[in-house]
């Protein structure tokens, strides 16, 4: 665990200076050590690295129960933590003042950590306030970045101590800038940098130290949905759907939409069925039946003596009509309608006659 | 009906025949409804008779085939024949494709040459008067599309409107108000509807005109559904149809007297389709000021504008949320086109767009809204085109999802799923991901998505990979079963499959790679033919193979000599030279060799050592002392420093006769006096 502490001192020395928002920093220091802790640790906290590791799992509520939980470790800590070297912390602060002295970025945490005020060593305290005093920029501001700077590598080094316990602080911190930096920038930052941090910034950055958790989080399946549709009943979702005519947009973006599967013809019979959609082709299977707009069937044009039942059921009025329904059922050209009504009409001819053709 | 004219004369007789009838026809209707599921029976009431309803004998009426069924089993019998082109360019051997190119050129021809035919029946209906067909064939007659309704109503107006004629609607409106006819607000908002689609200004008809050239749809089909959506394409890319200042569509509804919810999403629908996102997002916000509520489609066309409107990735983000959250307000509940749009908009926003997508999906779950191809399509396009590439489970997952059922399109960019899903595989290097793919393509009716261009580009892009990571049997056995039928390879594919050989050591390949190299008419690719040839000549091979790869030198020699018609005849390059020369000596064609040793000194290029001590070991081997002696005074004229050793080996390897002999000693004197200061050098 000695060896690991300068590593990461480094770690987060370099993303320091290279990142662009502070908020990327400190994930990234949240990753690397519980990466650090897991690996190592054999001892009586492994349980709460463990679990905070699946913290990159990451449900508000599972975060929540990882700070509690780590916070009773940072109760116990408290007494290794006195027992700190306090010259050796110095070195590395002093080491990362030089990353701070190029950074003008606030940092708006700091002095909530100071508010929050665990003791830091005096002597500490007093030569980063000496620090930023000899600096050009806001002398509270860079003390409290300094100071917060300081807390953290104490963290580290705490831990590293510990053997593996995990940084909550910056867990908490993490958690107070998205909280915070709303209120403190304008509408427009805010958003970028929630949204990196939330995604991207976790995303980017620790995907290099564990690829496995971030893979694991990106999933189609798990994870957190926008919130903000709720799903209705079916029933409103017709009453909605039944609206007017399709207007031309409808019918075009129809088409769109059938176009992108229409592929040409892969064999001669696909081709068939494409010139039968369009009507070129006779419909198969190939029947009489063919182009006729009547819905009657064949025995309806053919078998027509059932209509006959009105007429006499014999002699030359019957024999007559016999005839005509015989040629009737050859005609192709008439519909079964127009047929009836033919006969119809002998019906009614030869009831007008028929006083006549008693006489007869 | 049967059983009726049967009447009550023979009852077993008829209930034996009914029985029958209802096994057979629904054992063969059933199996075929399985099958193809479009067929109908229809039925008819049961016979109300009581003997035989006690039994519920259903007799169908008749049986009604589904026109396509016979066909579509014909057709499912039919399989990809691996040698043949694609069916539709069958027709004529000679014109037959035998690349990309001309395969595109082929069948836009054939396009452009039915619409030409449709052209002139629709800009000539006078003469197509006879009705050849009994019965008509509809679709082969001209379309009546001039108005029926003379005079000026709002009936009239209603026709145009119908039949798509912009000018001639817009002009008779303006008489309607000017003859102080109000027009009712429904036919007001389906002359919107009509402006705000093709953009105003453009008729139906002119635009038709121009479709006759426009050469942008690839695919060979000549179905009339084929138009509009070229005319959407056109529409949406050319800036002709731009939305103007002032246009029809916008002073009419300026003049409208009064306003529907309708009215403003069709504009709005209008000004996002013509390229005025601005003006639409304006005309939004009069709809919002005027409390009206605005539809899906209104909401999905402003979320595509979104990248228009904003610069910066995090705001766009905020305004689709925006435009989220009114549809929320506003009780509209989203589809699958929405998230799709909001996806769309998404790859448009960088890390945030890769941040945010998965969130959108779970929206999408959350509301049981089925994805589209397009969906995942935009996802993968997000995680997956960006410089460096994760090897994230994203694409797995979504293969799994894809692998599950058979999709039916629901949004334009569906058919873009399949080809970028084969090269984010190929970007991968993930050929078990990309064999997964390839076979839920192949699931049901999936090929479909791919059209002509696609379709080259997904098999390319899965022949690429296949080269990369598959042993060469494999490779070769694919190379066989997709080309021609399925692709054509492009000059990549082929570079990568001299690649693959090389890796596998199988160079003795390489003849009939260059026939289909030639086939495929790369036969002019500098870079092809270079590759070919240093691996043609980089080691010495058995001597089936060096006389196979000699012939193949030979067609590239020939390939660099013809000229075409119109193409300059291709530049030999030094190395290529060198790589001829050695593989004609190898395969002891000792005077080919020579010609092209020739060429040497037509380009002003020097041969290296090692192709004039190849040159010089195959005059060895075929005894042509004459040669070798050329040779060196080849050498000697270039005034090379090997001229001495070429000529010391000439003179102790050869037996050479007086003559030869002195000239072999003029050479020297020659070279000496061009070269002496080297030569002293040397000595």
């Amino acid at each position: 665990m000695e060896t690991a502490a300068p590593r990461l001192t480094v770690v987060s020395a370099a993303s320091l200076r290279g990142s662009k928002i502070q908020k990327l920093f400190s994930t990234s220091t949240v990753l690397s050590t519980k990466e650090d802790g897991s690996t190592a640790s054999t001892d009586s906290t492994t349980k709460m690295a463990s679990k905070s590791q699946e913290d990159s799992a990451e449900t508000p509520k599972q975060k929540l129960l990882n700070i509690i939980g780590n916070m009773k470790v940072e109760v116990s800590s408290k007494k290794k933590f006195r027992q700190l070297k306090t010259h050796e912390t110095k070195k590395q602060a002093m080491n990362e003042l030089e990353g701070l002295d190029s950074k003008s970025s606030t940092f708006p945490k700091a002095t909530k950590d100071i508010q929050r005020g665990k003791p830091l060593n005096r002597e500490l305290v007093e030569a980063a306030s000496a620090v930023a005093s000899s600096l050009p920029l806001n002398k509270e501001q860079t003390e409290s970045d300094l100071l917060a700077q300081l807390r953290r590598h104490e963290e580290t080094t705490d831990k590293q101590k510990k053997g593996g316990t995990i940084n909550i602080r910056n867990v908490i911190s993490d958690m107070t800038i998205k909280r915070e930096s709303p209120a403190q920038r304008g509408v427009r930052i805010s958003n970028l940098i929630s949204l990196e941090l939330e995604e991207d910034g976790k995303r980017i950055k620790p995907e290099r130290l564990s690829p496995q958790s971030s893979d694991s989080r990106r999933s189609l399946k798990v994870g957190r949905r926008l919130n903000i549709f709720t799903k209705t009943s079916p029933d409103t979702e017709k009453a909605l759907k039944t609206e007017s005519s399709p207007t031309i947009w409808d019918v075009e973006f129809a088409k769109e939409i059938a176009a992108v599967t229409e592929q040409p013809p892969r064999n001669g019979f696909e081709e068939m069925i494409q010139w039968t959609k369009e009507g070129i082709l006779w419909e198969f299977p190939i029947d009489n039946e063919a182009g006729m707009e009547d819905d009657a069937e064949f025995h309806e044009h053919i078998f027509l003596e059932k209509h006959l039942e009105d007429f006499p059921r014999q002699g030359p009025i019957r024999h007559f009509m016999e005839l005509v329904i015989c040629g009737l059922s050859k005609n192709p050209y008439l519909t079964v309608k127009q047929k009836i009504e033919h006969i119809e009409w002998f019906q009614k001819y030869f009831e007008e006659k028929e006083e006549l053709l008693q006489e007869i | 009906m049967a059983a009726r004219r049967l009447g009550g004369s023979s009852w077993q007789q008829m209930r034996l025949l009914s029985r029958r009838w209802c096994l057979q026809a629904g054992s063969a209707g059933k199996r075929e409804q399985n099958r193809y599921s479009s067929s109908s029976t229809a039925l008819e009431e049961t016979v109300e008779n009581s003997e035989v309803t006690r039994e519920e004998i259903v007799l169908p009426r008749r049986k009604t085939w589904d026109k396509l069924a016979v066909l579509q089993a014909l057709a499912s019998t039919v399989n990809r024949d691996p040698t043949a082109a694609h069916y539709m360019f069958q027709d004529d051997p000679f014109l037959m494709p035998r690349n990309t190119a001309s395969s595109r050129l082929l069948s836009l021809s054939k396009e452009s040459g039915r619409s030409a035919a449709k052209y002139i029946i629709k800009e000539f209906p006078q003469y197509f008067d006879k009705t050849i067909a009994e019965p008509n064939i509809p679709c082969l007659m001209p379309e009546n599309l001039t108005p029926q309704i003379e005079g000026v109503s709002e009936a009239a107006l209603k026709e145009r409107i119908h039949l798509r004629r912009v000018k001639a609607s817009v002009d008779l409106f303006d008489q309607l108000l000017q003859a102080g006819n109000p027009v009712s607000l429904e036919t007001t908002n389906s002359l919107l509807d009509l402006l705000c689609f093709y953009g105003d200004g453009e008729s139906a008809q002119e635009k038709q005109h121009e479709q006759k050239g426009d050469l942008e749809e690839p695919e060979g089909n000549a179905s009339e559904q084929k138009s509009p959506k070229r005319q959407f394409q056109k529409s949406l890319n050319s800036s002709g149809s731009r939305w103007r200042e002032n246009n029809n569509a916008e002073r009419i509804f300026k003049i409208m007297p009064e306003r529907n919810a309708h009215s403003y999403c069709t504009m709005i629908r209008g000004m996002v389709k013509h390229g005025a996102p601005a003006k639409a997002y304006d005309m939004f916000t009069d709809l919002l000021n005027e409390r009206h509520k605005a539809d899906v489609h209104t909401f999905n066309a402003l979320i595509t504008a979104v990248p228009y409107l904003k610069e910066k990735f995090a705001e766009r983000w905020v305004l689709v949320k925006d435009f989220l959250n009114h549809m929320v307000q506003q009780e509209v509940q989203p589809n699958v086109l929405t998230f799709n749009a909001v996806l769309k908009t998404l790859r448009r926003c960088g890390g945030v767009g890769r941040g945010v997508s998965l969130s959108v999906i779970k929206e999408m779950n959350a509301l049981d809204i089925e994805p589209s191809l397009a969906t995942y399509e935009h996802l993968l396009y997000i995680f997956y085109r960006s410089a460096e590439l994760r090897p994230s489970t994203i694409i797995t997952e979504i293969i799994e999802e894809v692998e599950k059922k058979s999709f039916t399109p629901q949004d334009p960019d569906d058919a873009n799923f399949f080809a970028t899903a084969m090269q984010a595989c190929c970007d991968l290097k993930d050929i078990k991901l990309a064999y997964r793919l390839n076979k839920s393509m192949e699931k049901g009716d999936n090929w479909k998505f791919l059209d002509m261009d696609r379709l080259n580009a997904y098999w390319s892009k899965f022949f690429s990979l296949l080269c990369m990571m598959e042993q060469i049997d494999v490779v070769l056995k694919w190379y066989k079963e997709m080309t021609p039928s399925l692709f054509y390879p492009s000059p990549r594919n082929m570079f990568d499959l001299l690649q693959a050989l090389d890796a596998a050591n199988h160079l003795e390949a390489i003849p009939s790679v260059w026939g289909d190299i030639k086939q495929l008419g790369f036969s002019r690719r500098q870079d092809l033919l270079e590759e070919l040839l240093s691996l043609m000549s980089r080691e010495q091979h058995p001597e089936e193979t060096q006389l196979a790869f000699a012939k193949c030198a030979e067609d590239i020699k020939a390939a660099h000599e013809q000229s075409g018609r119109d193409q300059a005849p291709l530049e030999w390059t030094g190395s290529a030279l060198g790589h001829v020369v050695m593989l004609f000596s190898r395969a002891g064609r000792t005077q080919d060799a020579w010609n092209m040793m020739e060429h040497f000194q037509k380009i002003n290029r020097i041969p290296t050592d090692q192709v004039m001590d190849e040159f010089l070991n195959c005059a060895k081997q075929t005894n042509c002392p004459d040669e070798a002696i050329k040779l060196v005074k080849l050498a000697a004229s270039f005034g090379l420093p090997s001229t001495l050793k070429l000529k010391s080996r000439t003179e102790q390897e050869f037996e050479l006769s007086e003559k030869q002999k002195k000239a072999l000693e003029s050479i020297q004197s020659d070279s000496d006096s061009s070269d002496s200061d080297s030569d002293s050098d040397r000595d």
